[in-house]
């Protein structure tokens, strides 16, 4: 398996011209609005994403996800604010963002008729590659995506997964420096998307900047190193994924005898919850940081409580997310709520996971001592 | 920092035009060479010429009666086949051209090649190449059609070469028009409608326009009355005229100032540009040189007659009787660059304008449709 981005493959980096080390400095974008007719698609968009790693782009539906990715691959121009792809500016110089960029469109563009290998070569010679070298590169994306034996076959004859490998393969045909990819999971079989996280790794480790956005949040859970939470159009939240993941929030604790569990517990005064269903057998307990966490598991083990499972309930991601997604569901929109989120993307860090803020996650908490109290 | 500096600097260099026009072109012929449709289009289109071909032989042979293949057949028959190839090519040429853009639009593909370094200038004109290429395989289909006519004789090579290029070259207009069209709109069914109008305006328009301006140009003429010389012993010699009485004013039209609306018509700017041909040798004691005007011929010879002086139409106009041979003298100035000019100033404007809405990263979208 090859990877697009080895920087000791003889063709490719000097196709672009670019030297190898060649400064990367990813992508920033600062206060970007965007505005169709009455609709305010981005309201203001700060985004910082550093080469070499992975930034995942989260938010529901209709966030600007799209819209934003549409500005950064130099296809929309911004009412205002400064985007930097790469050291280049998209407005300015459009063909220089194009160059170092390589953008996954949500919507799978394919020529029906052309075959795979021909559309990867078109797509380099529009690039400026030279004839020999987007040849053996075209042969060499098309062996990296595992596309070899379908190479020469219409594409119309691709399923949707490997077709989604092809616009993969296409966006990186000129060796870009930063990847947008819009939704690059949606349609791919469990074992693609490995392969797809995978090879995104690849390329972060190589240097790429590399944004994603996707609605698969445990898929970019494990694959992204910051998360960037967008909402009605504005960045509202960063998180750091990095680190050894074990944070605060809810776990789900199983044991084999679960009497035994609850008799230490309370004991010790944690608050839990039972599981409804047919997860009987567990129980689920709030925590607030990864020190509390390893305490509780050793306590419980110390107490001879046989623990068979000890997890955390939800991904951070998906935490945070649906967090989120309470508060918006609250909150007042636009105006009142614009002055909030403006401050927040201020104060990123692992600091704000699992810190309820404001009074939804005060009503959720008081809902949960009720049914607690009801257990008991 | 420098070393960012000039890494962009590097970065700004564009496409070579030369590699950007040819890989659109490729792109876009290779997709319509693969679909079946396309050669079931050329097969049908084919049986078709070669039926009007053998009709306008056959009516050939009606009009000229005498023998069975005159020696003008060629040109007639010739004619018929390039006023049709022309006519279908107009309701061909907008099908093919103006679904290019917006097709790749809705097919989700322009904004995958927009991000390359496509300029919206080589987008543009590598997909216009690229329909005029297929308009012209219509063309090239009708080719063997037209060597058949040409060894039926009476043709001159010279005159077959201007006829063929000048439809290629309406062609490309047309395909230029529905081109910018398919840029400009929204949707694939209104970039056709819209292309279909403006050929149907080219084609038809011109006419009506010129229809309705006809009874403007209506003036007067002092004339007088002719008599023919019908007995012998007048002071006339046979069948000329000569003049009597008094001047009385007589309807005329001055279609000097109107003709011009026909130029833009395809059928005229391909008809005009074509020269006459030198051997007109119509000899009235031998039966055997006469032959029908070709279509094309006859619509040239009718827009170089709208551009005489009212006065020409009158018979005995000021009192003097027409001079023999002033009708065939008269060969009026061309009109076909002026209706070429008339189609460019159409085509280059919807180009322009196709170019802006090409352009990224874009200002403004169109209503209800996202970029990718």
């Amino acid at each position: 398996m090859t990877t697009p981005g080895g920087t000791d493959e003889s063709g490719p980096p000097a196709a672009t011209g670019l030297p190898p080390d060649a400064p990367p400095s990813g992508i920033t974008a600062t206060g970007v609005t965007r505005r169709f007719r009455s609709v305010r698609a981005l309201q203001g968009v700060d985004l910082m994403a550093p080469p070499g790693a992975i930034t995942a782009l989260v938010g529901p539906n209709g966030s600007g996800k799209t819209t934003l990715m549409l500005v950064l691959a130099s296809l929309l121009r911004p009412d205002a604010g400064s985007v930097r792809i790469a050291g280049a500016d998209p407005a300015q110089d459009p063909a220089g963002v194009r160059r170092r960029t390589g953008w996954m469109p949500d919507t799978l563009g394919v020529w029906d008729a052309l075959t795979a290998r021909e559309i990867l070569e078109m797509m380099g010679r529009l690039y400026g590659l030279d004839r020999d070298v987007v040849r053996s590169r075209a042969g060499q994306l098309l062996e990296w995506q595992e596309l070899s034996t379908l190479a020469d076959e219409p594409a119309r004859v691709l399923s949707r997964g490997q077709q989604q490998r092809l616009s993969l393969a296409r966006a990186v045909i000129h060796e870009p420096q930063v990847l947008l990819l819009d939704e690059p999971a949606s349609g791919l079989d469990p074992g693609s998307r490995v392969r797809l996280r995978d090879d995104l790794r690849q390329m972060a480790a190589a240097g790429k900047t590399i944004l994603v956005s996707s609605h698969v949040l445990s898929e970019l859970d494990e694959m992204a190193d910051v998360a960037v939470f967008m909402q009605d159009g504005r960045t509202v939240r960063v998180e750091d994924l990095g680190g050894d993941g074990a944070t605060g929030g809810r776990y789900l604790i199983t044991a084999l005898d679960v009497c035994h569990l609850l008799t230490v517990l309370e004991r010790y005064s944690v608050a839990y919850r039972r599981q409804p269903g047919r997860r009987e057998d567990s129980v689920s307990v709030e925590v607030s940081s990864a020190e509390e966490t390893a305490d509780l598991l050793s306590t419980l083990v110390g107490e001879c409580v046989r623990v068979v499972a000890f997890t955390p309930e939800a991904s951070r991601l998906e935490t945070a997310y649906l967090e989120l997604d309470r508060m918006r569901s609250v909150a007042p929109p636009a105006p009142g709520a614009g002055v909030d989120d403006d401050a927040r993307p201020g104060a990123p860090g692992p600091d704000a996971v699992g810190t309820d803020t404001g009074a939804p996650g005060g009503a959720n908490r008081a809902s949960w001592r009720a049914g607690r109290g009801e257990d008991r | 920092m420098s070393r960012v500096d000039e890494f962009v600097q590097e970065g700004s260099a564009r496409l070579g035009w030369g590699r950007a026009l040819a890989t659109v072109v490729r792109m876009d012929v290779q997709q319509r060479l693969r679909s079946r449709t396309w050669y079931i289009m050329l097969a049908v289109w084919f049986v078709v010429i070669g039926l009007v071909t053998w009709g306008a032989f056959a009516s050939f042979n009606v009009l000229s009666a005498e023998e069975p293949v005159g020696p003008g057949a060629g040109r007639f028959v010739f004619e018929a086949v390039v006023g049709f190839v022309l006519f279908f090519g107009l309701l061909v040429a907008p099908a093919v051209s103006a679904s290019t853009i917006s097709g790749s639009r809705s097919g989700g593909t322009l904004a995958v090649m927009q991000v390359t370094l496509l300029t919206p200038g080589q987008l543009l004109l590598g997909k216009w190449l690229a329909s005029w290429i297929a308009a012209l395989a219509f063309l090239a289909t009708a080719l063997p059609y037209i060597v058949v006519a040409m060894s039926m004789g009476g043709l001159d090579v010279s005159g077959l070469v201007v006829f063929v290029v000048m439809v290629a070259v309406e062609l490309g207009v047309v395909c230029a028009v529905g081109t910018a069209a398919s840029a400009v709109a929204d949707r694939t069914l209104f970039a056709v409608v819209v292309t279909y109008l403006l050929v149907a305006l080219f084609t038809f328009g011109t006419l009506v326009a010129f229809a309705l301006t006809m009874p403007l140009t209506q003036t007067t003429i002092p004339a007088n009355t002719p008599r023919w010389a019908v007995a012998e012993g007048e002071d006339v010699p046979e069948g000329s005229e000569a003049c009597f009485g008094p001047l009385v004013p007589q309807t005329a039209y001055d279609t000097r100032a109107t003709y011009w609306m026909l130029a833009a018509n395809p059928f005229v700017v391909v008809s005009d540009a074509v020269p006459t041909p030198a051997s007109v040798p119509y000899d009235p004691d031998d039966p055997d040189t006469w032959a029908p005007d070709g279509v094309m011929t006859t619509i040239s010879f009718g827009v170089r007659y709208l551009q005489r002086p009212p006065e020409t139409n009158v018979l005995c106009a000021y009192g003097e009787p027409a001079e023999p041979g002033d009708e065939e003298a008269w060969r009026g100035t061309p009109v076909w660059p002026l209706g070429l000019g008339l189609q460019w100033v159409v085509a280059g404007g919807l180009l322009a304008w196709g170019r802006f809405r090409l352009t990224t990263p874009a200002v403004r979208l169109p209503r209800g449709h996202r970029v990718a």
